[in-house]
């Protein structure tokens, strides 16, 4: 008897929290509000911060900085020492990444999905127009704050992400997922911490991320809204574009540009 | 010249340090850290099937009662030895402060490797203290300093019998012996090509390369030589893969003036390894094909593929690759990947079968921690820790073959490219 009572209050217990919990669309739109509003998103078209990127477990740091513009433009370098320099960089439907020690490589498949996603300048107020479903799952405890989970299918085919906002404050705590990279699919584990007002808008300063067995801590110095971030910015380098050529199907003597061949096959009208 | 990542082989300090509260508390605090590591991170869960809550309970009472940072890091070291793995161990504080473990950082400018029971000279580098003094390749080092080398070799012998980590343990064992601190003497005792014993007073130099730090690793020089050794023939030797800025760029700059060459020939011949994602970047000069693959990393939670991003314009040239076994870890994924891809043929001795990606980090008590994250299977589907890369022309040198100049590793892979070429 007593057994089944634990069991009751416990069901009921679940069901009062389900009941409680707000729908997902509310969550994303709340994190949105919590973080500015959209109206300031959107005053802002350039992004540029300054910041490390560290492995403080194997006494590797490095200096970041960070550059983004609408509608999809992103350009990250990192300068670590013993390294040198690594750039990865999204314009709009280039993702590529030079590395030091890889060499240059053009993204593609479903890392070019996520890549691109990810990139979305002032993602938090589109996140309609990247996700084809979103639903709360329940409440979970990060660190001190209770969080409500929610996850989110994109709608470009990509790995689900379940996002975990605190439910005092509405910020983004923590993020899991899988990523698609070059060497395979990869977990993650995020967290964000630090927030502070950058132009309008609260930004996390901490971010952490733990995946394939290591931790990685990004750390923004400095971070600012509407700098002078020329699109040239973003152009992707050399080495990048000697591979894009490459890869490039060859022009077909006759075609134009507004109807490109259909190699070995013909029109069947 | 070679420079070894220095391992837990190497001599510890002995200074004794009383036992403190304070050194109580940082070696227990260090071997729960060791131990929780490899319980939560190792890539296979079951550890082999050891109990590793039993090694606890055996082995933290052995921690309490250590009374120096020697005896602590001897009994992290016979921990971590019962996983039978290799890049698992304990760095000493003091490796990490001075350079390099045993004597310095000052070099002779020889290259020595044990062959049958000899410690035989098989390079001396170009204005070395070794060359001034009229060292010759083939000459044999019997005594360092007082120190003999035959009960050096024995004892190491006996220790890895049947383990592709003989040679390697042999090499680092020996080459320790000569290194020293810069400016310093030492007396070295060689036998000559004629025979007889003749001793040399060698002062250490500086070792070629840049001096660099990567995180916890060890400062290490970074040396490369990159020529032609025939006049269509390129040639590039790395001694370890760290650096990589200023290695892929010279590395870059050799295969590019080289485009038209017949062939091209990379030594990794005592390079004890390093960065690994290294390996995939070297080989994106030599493959054209878009999602060729080296090997595959086994991590307990994922499973990495070392994917090959092909250059622009790729050599498409024969490809040879010289290994011995002084060869490890990202020389192995390197060679061993090429080889299963069929891109490359791989000339001199079965390398040193110590392939496990790893990562060190700092315990508490200020030592470094090196263990590895996964294990590495090359894209022919073989595990190189423990068997190494078996090359596909083996080519040992000799007694005879030092003596008379002859670099044999390197004779066979130029004559293999020059019939590909004339095929």
């Amino acid at each position: 008897m007593n057994k089944l009572a634990v069991i009751l209050i416990g069901v009921c217990a679940a069901l009062a929290a389900q009941e409680n919990l707000p729908p997902a669309a509310a969550v994303l739109d709340h994190f949105i509000e919590a973080t500015g509003g959209k109206a300031a998103y959107e005053k802002h078209r350039t992004q540029l911060a300054h910041g490390t990127l560290s492995l403080p477990a194997q006494g590797i740091t490095g200096a970041m900085t960070l550059y983004g513009a609408e509608p999809s433009k992103t350009l990250m370098r990192v300068e670590i020492g013993a390294i040198g320099t690594m750039q990865t960089g999204v314009d709009d439907d280039i993702a590529w990444e030079v590395s030091p020690l890889q060499g240059p490589r053009v993204v593609d498949g479903p890392e070019k999905a996520d890549t691109v996603r990810e990139a979305r300048f002032n993602a938090p107020i589109h996140w309609r127009e990247q996700y084809s479903k979103v639903e709360t799952l329940g409440i979970e405890r990060v660190g001190d704050e209770d969080c409500i989970k929610v996850l989110m299918t994109p709608n470009d085919g990509g790995h689900s992400e379940t996002a975990y906002f605190s439910r005092k404050s509405g910020l983004l705590v923590k993020q899991t997922g899988t990523r698609a990279t070059a060497m395979g699919d990869i977990p993650y584990d995020n967290t964000f911490a630090d927030y502070r007002p950058v132009d309008g808008v609260l930004e996390p300063y901490k971010t952490t991320e733990k995946a394939a067995g290591q931790e990685v801590e990004v750390d923004l110095a400095d971070m600012k809204y509407n700098a002078d971030v020329p699109d040239s910015t973003f152009a992707p380098p050399p080495e990048i574009q000697a591979l894009l050529k490459k890869s490039a199907p060859p022009a077909r003597s006759g075609s134009s540009p507004e109807a490109p061949a259909q190699s070995g096959t013909s029109n069947p009208k | 010249m070679k420079w070894r990542i220095t391992l837990a082989c190497c001599a510890l300090a002995l200074t004794a340090w009383p036992q403190t509260d304070e050194l109580r508390r940082s070696n227990l605090e260090s071997f729960d850290y060791v131990w929780k590591t490899i319980r939560d991170k190792h890539w296979d869960p079951k550890l082999g099937g050891l109990d590793w809550n039993a090694v606890r309970d055996r082995m933290r009472p052995e921690m309490e009662k250590a009374r120096t940072p020697d005896e602590a890091r001897a009994i992290l070291n016979r921990m971590l030895a019962l996983l039978k793995v290799s890049h698992c161990a304990i760095l000493p504080t003091e490796t990490a402060l001075s350079v390099r473990g045993g004597g310095g950082p000052g070099t002779l400018g020889i290259d020595v490797r044990v062959i049958g029971d000899h410690a035989l000279v098989t390079s001396v580098a170009a204005d070395s203290p070794a060359a001034q003094a009229g060292i010759q390749t083939g000459w044999e080092v019997v005594k360092t300093g007082s120190t003999p080398i035959a009960p050096v070799i024995a004892t190491i012998d006996k220790t890895y019998a049947g383990s592709t980590l003989r040679e390697l343990m042999l090499s680092r064992a020996i080459d320790q012996r000569l290194h020293g601190e810069i400016g310093q003497r030492t007396p070295v005792t060689f036998v000559d090509g004629a025979d007889r014993k003749v001793e040399r007073k060698l002062a250490f130099a500086e070792p070629p390369g840049t001096l660099t730090q990567f995180g916890y690793l060890p400062p290490m020089y970074v040396s490369i030589d990159a020529k032609r050794v025939r006049p269509d023939i390129g040639y590039f030797a790395l001694n370890v893969f760290l650096e990589p800025a200023r290695v892929m760029d010279a590395f870059t700059n050799a295969v590019q003036s080289c485009a038209n060459c017949r062939g091209f020939v990379v030594d990794v011949r005592g390079n004890p390894g390093g960065i690994g994602a290294m390996a995939m970047g070297l080989a994106g000069w030599f493959v054209s094909k878009s999602g060729e693959r080296l090997g595959t990393l086994y991590l307990r939670d994922s499973t990495l593929n070392f994917v090959i991003y092909p250059r622009a314009e790729p050599f498409t040239g024969p490809l040879a690759i010289l290994v011995d076994g002084d060869s490890a870890s990202t020389s192995e994924i390197f060679a061993g990947g090429l080889q299963d891809l069929g891109r490359a043929r791989i000339f001199g001795s079965r390398t040193a079968g110590a392939a496990l990606p790893s990562v060190i980090e700092m315990l508490p008590n200020g030592d470094g921690f090196q263990y590895p994250i996964a294990n590495y299977v090359s894209e022919g589907g073989k595990t190189l820790e423990g068997h190494g890369v078996i090359p596909d022309t083996i080519s040992e040198p000799s007694r005879e073959t030092l003596l008379r100049h002859q670099d044999t590793a390197l004779d066979a892979a130029i004559d293999w490219i020059q019939h590909q070429a004339a095929k």
